[in-house]
């Protein structure tokens, strides 16, 4: 079964680089789940795993001439996607909203990824949360969380001194975090996909 | 290595603890490109991927763009060009013909309206050129003309309500003409509502970003999700209120769940199918009793007082599940 799966493989690619459509609607079928289902987890978003999945396979056409034919499907792809995907991995774990996020799934317990809050929603909720809290705790945060400056640029920036940057992002990133849970508790347990 | 095999799985299964995360920023920080692309390649090779929750129309739609894409460098390459070459000579002059008939007929259609309309209990789902999905709910019509709408700008004429998922394009502005205002869009999702006898229109919006025009008082209105713009078509003023639940105004995309004569367990097993909730009951032989009624679809709090009243019941939250017990 495998030997068979790899003659089929070796003869896609090899109408592929001759520029049959056709092959290259079969490719798509056979992986673009898979590489969609694998982006989502690297982008915590399905649009940008959505533009991924678009880069990949236009690239793969327009490329087809250079495809070497010793190369596998699976691994062509994933040549094909890399940087994208190493871009958003990157993104995601140094980034401090998503460290909020992963603090946020940490404190409800839920370990069902059913009852879990998307990243992209959280984020939604974040920022509307955020616009209720006093002006100069929510202009301390976004400087701070989403435009990603240290404690000395915001200081700066809004005139204020490091320590009160400092107080201001402590008490409101704890009201946030409470509203939050507060919030998305109710909504994660309750909510229907 | 094993140690980063972990924090990396976990990352990007949505498992990671909070300290976990930082030892992975770490990690990742310490690492070759080179090695960081090895470890990702395993998991991408080897590695079983969950494929069942992806929608086939999702994958349909971005190989739509996709063609779109690169149709314009696509060359169909005979693959027997000699034969090719020898037949064409005898077809080529009925081509032209067929092919001079069937552009006569489809200019024809391609410069008029096209309208859609829902009567009373109807409802209609339809995607425009475009990509753009729309969700017409009863009594409304909407029509374009297919030979304008990829030019510069994407024009349809609205009445009624519907819900609309208009597909990005930065480069050509969604326009839906309706009376009293136009709503200028760029890729976004939100719920209209312009009935006839209303003497207001409403937005909903709940991704994206919407521009409204009033027409009679000529002021432009820029909304966010969670907001939404209620016209006055009477004096032509757009007003702007935060909604806390924007989805309710789609809710009718859903419908109720009606129930004649079905066993109280049934009822609770739909529910729990519906809200993706886990509801136990608590009762003498309450389970067995027949109930007939409407359960909203998208209210479950409605549903629980529903319920609760009609047994005598109390519902309470234990962890993951709903608890209903005899008061």
């Amino acid at each position: 079964m495998e030997k068979q799966i790899n003659i089929t493989e070796k003869n896609l690619i090899r109408e592929l680089k001759n520029g049959s459509s056709r092959a290259f609607d079969k490719i798509y079928q056979m992986y673009s789940k898979r590489l969609y289902a694998y982006s989502v987890q690297f982008t915590k978003s399905s649009e940008e795993a959505e533009e991924i999945i678009q880069d990949v396979f236009v690239k793969l056409w327009q490329n087809r001439a250079n495809i070497r034919q010793e190369e596998t499907l699976r691994s062509l792809l994933f040549i094909m996607a890399k940087h994208h995907l190493i871009n958003a991995y990157h993104s995601k774990v140094n980034h401090p909203v998503y460290e909020e996020y992963v603090n946020h799934l940490d404190v409800l317990m839920v370990d069902n990824a059913h009852y879990q809050i998307e990243y992209d929603e959280f984020v939604l909720k974040f920022s509307k949360e955020l616009k209720k809290l006093p002006p100069t705790q929510q202009k301390v945060i976004t400087l701070s969380r989403f435009e990603q400056l240290t404690n000395k640029e915001v200081a700066e920036k809004l005139m204020i001194s490091e320590q009160t940057v400092k107080n201001q992002l402590s008490i409101g990133l704890k009201a946030l975090r409470e509203k939050l849970v507060v919030l998305l508790i109710f909504l994660s347990l309750f909510l229907f996909k | 290595m094993a140690l980063m095999k972990d924090l990396d799985y976990k990352f990007r299964k949505n498992k990671i603890s909070l300290d976990e995360l930082i030892k992975l920023r770490q990690n990742l920080g310490k690492m070759t490109d080179a090695e960081f692309e090895e470890l990702l390649s395993y998991s991408w090779l080897d590695e079983e991927i969950d494929t069942t929750g992806v929608g086939d129309e999702k994958m349909e739609k971005i190989k739509r763009r996709i063609d779109t894409i690169i149709e314009h460098e696509q060359r169909r390459i005979p693959l027997f060009p000699r034969i090719i070459r020898v037949v064409a000579a005898v077809l080529l002059p009925i081509f032209i013909i067929s092919t001079f008939y069937l552009y006569r007929e489809n200019n024809r259609f391609v410069s008029e309206e096209l309208v859609v309309s829902t009567g009373k209990s109807e409802r209609a789902n339809i995607t425009l050129p475009d990509g753009t999905q729309v969700s017409l709910n009863s009594e409304s019509r909407l029509s374009y003309i297919p030979k304008l709408f990829n030019e510069e700008e994407r024009k349809i004429s609205f009445k009624g309500e519907a819900y609309f998922n208009v597909h990005k394009n930065k480069e050509k502005t969604f326009i839906i003409d309706v009376r009293g205002m136009q709503v200028k869009v760029l890729g976004t999702k939100f719920n209209l509502s312009v009935k006839e006898l209303g003497s207001t229109a409403e937005l909903s919006l709940e991704e994206g970003s919407v521009l409204l025009q009033s027409v009679l008082k000529g002021k432009e209105v820029i909304i966010k999700p969670s907001q939404k713009a209620i016209l006055n078509q009477q004096t032509g003023d757009i007003t702007v209120i935060d909604e806390e639940n924007i989805e309710d105004a789609s809710a009718w995309r859903k419908g109720d769940m009606v129930f004649r004569n079905t066993i109280l367990a049934n009822v609770i097993k739909t529910v729990e199918e519906n809200y993706n909730v886990k509801i136990v009951i608590n009762c003498n032989d309450c389970l067995d009793d027949q109930f007939t009624g409407i359960i909203p679809n998208s209210n479950l709090n409605e549903v629980l007082e529903i319920i609760e009243k009609a047994y005598h019941l109390r519902a309470a939250i234990n962890g993951n599940e709903i608890v209903l017990t005899a008061l």
